[in-house]
């Protein structure tokens, strides 16, 4: 385990992935101290958590880790590591602001917080295997457009809006399950690929 | 300035609005902007219409925090080359910064299209519009919010460019931009809503309420808050310059501080001047029947 640490604490990227949790920690703090007021952020946060996920696979160095003696799933999981920080602000604050503010379902904002987690990473890691070493940048460019476009609300019906702010329909489900599933397959594909080597 | 050194960074600024233009993000960001507004203006009556500017500040604003960052970032990678050309890292800021000139005129044609739209397909008497409230007012929240954001979010990149080398500052710096605008937006209907004024992107419009079917349009001067968006464009292009040591010359340091004071002056007339408090419409008879049929 100590190893395991010791490599995730020199190969990621920390700057970007604590301060995407850090954003992601100070907007749920804004939503349980003031819920009546900034409650809706909660919604937007998805995206900085997205981006806590996207970098955790970049490689400047990937030419020599490849030919280095552990093996890419052991690289992989050791960075994998890192996600824990950003999981554990999503689900404690998640679990505050639902207690405090009832909006929606705790089960519904953990499973919107595994599967950008899990898109994002899913998608650096197919990145990874297809020869690009440093594919934080362009996940976390694509995952901030991409789940910050719902919260603009523009050409979606009601019914889709893909939040559990007021209830949390069965087609909202739907999509984030989708969401998640894309995203294992994305990682599942690339392991099997061998991520940097 | 020498002849040879204003041709230089015309040619300069010159490539870099092609490479602007031909971004493929932009591309997405510039389609998305006037495609999304044209299918809302012709879709029924149009409403909630000084809630528009949020399309172009979104898809072609933040996009091009995020164009402009790695357009900046692109040129620095080949750093040992670029000593050695005749021109310096202020020149190349300079070519940046003018194309910035290419998310504008998208914020530009934007504006130009909703007039357009609304004119061909007017709202309904009673929305936040032309002759509801006064034409500064409307003309502040197109202009400010939508407009300069395009503008500002070019800038921004560029700035972020210079001065942010981690990976991934562009998408956070971005992410947190629109984070912070909605947290303050947060304040827009309490009796403290000028606070939120300090902010890159206002929101002026609450959008229709479902249970009344009115609208509010909240306190102070969007006008004058283009004014005070339009130094903090300014500041971000000077303070980019900045990041060129040869370039931080009395002249530049002269400007930013002129800038800093025009730009707190025009906060202060934006918090106290136009409306004194926020208004509510009387209810859109289109908009209550539509939340009847959900």
């Amino acid at each position: 385990m100590s190893s395991l640490l010791w490599y995730a604490q020199r190969a990621v990227p920390w700057p970007v992935t604590l301060g995407a949790t850090g954003m992601v920690a100070l907007g749920l703090a804004a939503a349980v101290l003031w819920p009546d007021r900034v409650g809706f952020l909660v919604a937007l946060l998805v995206a900085p958590l997205a981006i806590a996920s996207s970098f955790v696979l970049d490689e400047p160095s990937a030419p020599a880790v490849e030919v280095a003696p552990r093996s890419a799933s052991w690289r992989t999981g050791a960075r994998a590591l890192a996600l824990l920080a950003p999981a554990a602000v999503w689900l404690s604050g998640v679990v505050l602001v639902v207690q405090r503010q009832a909006i929606g379902s705790r089960g519904g904002w953990l499973l919107i917080g595994a599967a950008s987690m899990t898109l994002a990473m899913g998608a650096a890691a197919l990145l990874a295997a297809s020869g690009r070493p440093m594919p934080g940048s362009y996940v976390s460019t694509g995952a901030a457009l991409a789940f910050l476009v719902p919260y603009m609300r523009l050409p979606l019906p009601d019914r889709a809006w893909p939040y559990p702010l007021a209830g949390f329909p069965r087609e909202a489900v739907l999509i984030w399950l989708v969401v998640l599933t894309l995203g294992a397959a994305a990682l599942a594909a690339a392991l099997r690929k061998r991520i940097h080597g | 300035m020498t002849t040879t050194r204003i041709a230089t960074t015309h040619s300069l600024a010159l490539i870099e609005v092609k490479r602007f233009a031909r971004h493929p993000l932009f591309i997405v960001g510039a389609l998305l902007t006037l495609g999304l507004t044209a299918v809302m203006g012709t879709r029924n009556e149009p409403g909630d219409l000084l809630s528009w500017p949020v399309v172009p500040a979104f898809f072609t604003g933040v996009s091009s925090i995020i164009v402009a960052a790695r357009l900046t970032r692109s040129a620095e990678r080949a750093d040992e080359a670029l000593d050695t050309a005749p021109y310096t890292e202020a020149d190349r800021t300079r070519a940046l910064l003018a194309a910035s000139v290419v998310p504008f005129a998208v914020g530009l044609l934007w504006m130009i299209e909703l007039l357009v739209l609304t004119a061909v397909n007017p709202p309904h008497p009673v929305e936040w519009w032309f002759g509801t409230t006064s034409d500064l007012y409307v003309l502040g929240v197109l202009v400010g919010n939508g407009v300069v954001a395009c503008l500002g979010g070019a800038l921004l990149g560029v700035l972020v460019g210079r001065w942010l080398h981690f990976p991934g500052a562009p998408a956070l710096v971005a992410v947190g931009i629109v984070v912070g605008a909605m947290a303050m937006n947060g304040v827009s209907e309490t009796a403290y809503s000028q606070f939120r004024l300090w902010t890159p992107w206002v929101s002026w419009h609450s959008g229709t309420q479902e249970e009344d079917g009115t609208a509010t349009i909240f306190a102070g001067s969007p006008a004058w808050s283009a004014v005070y968006l339009l130094c903090l464009c300014a500041a971000a292009a000077l303070v980019a310059l900045w990041h060129d040591r040869s370039a931080r010359t009395p002249q530049l340091r002269r400007a930013i501080a002129g800038v800093t004071v025009v730009g707190v002056v025009a906060l202060g007339l934006s918090a106290s001047l136009g409306l004194d408090e926020n208004l509510v419409s009387p209810p859109n008879p289109n908009k209550l029947a539509k939340t009847a049929t959900k």
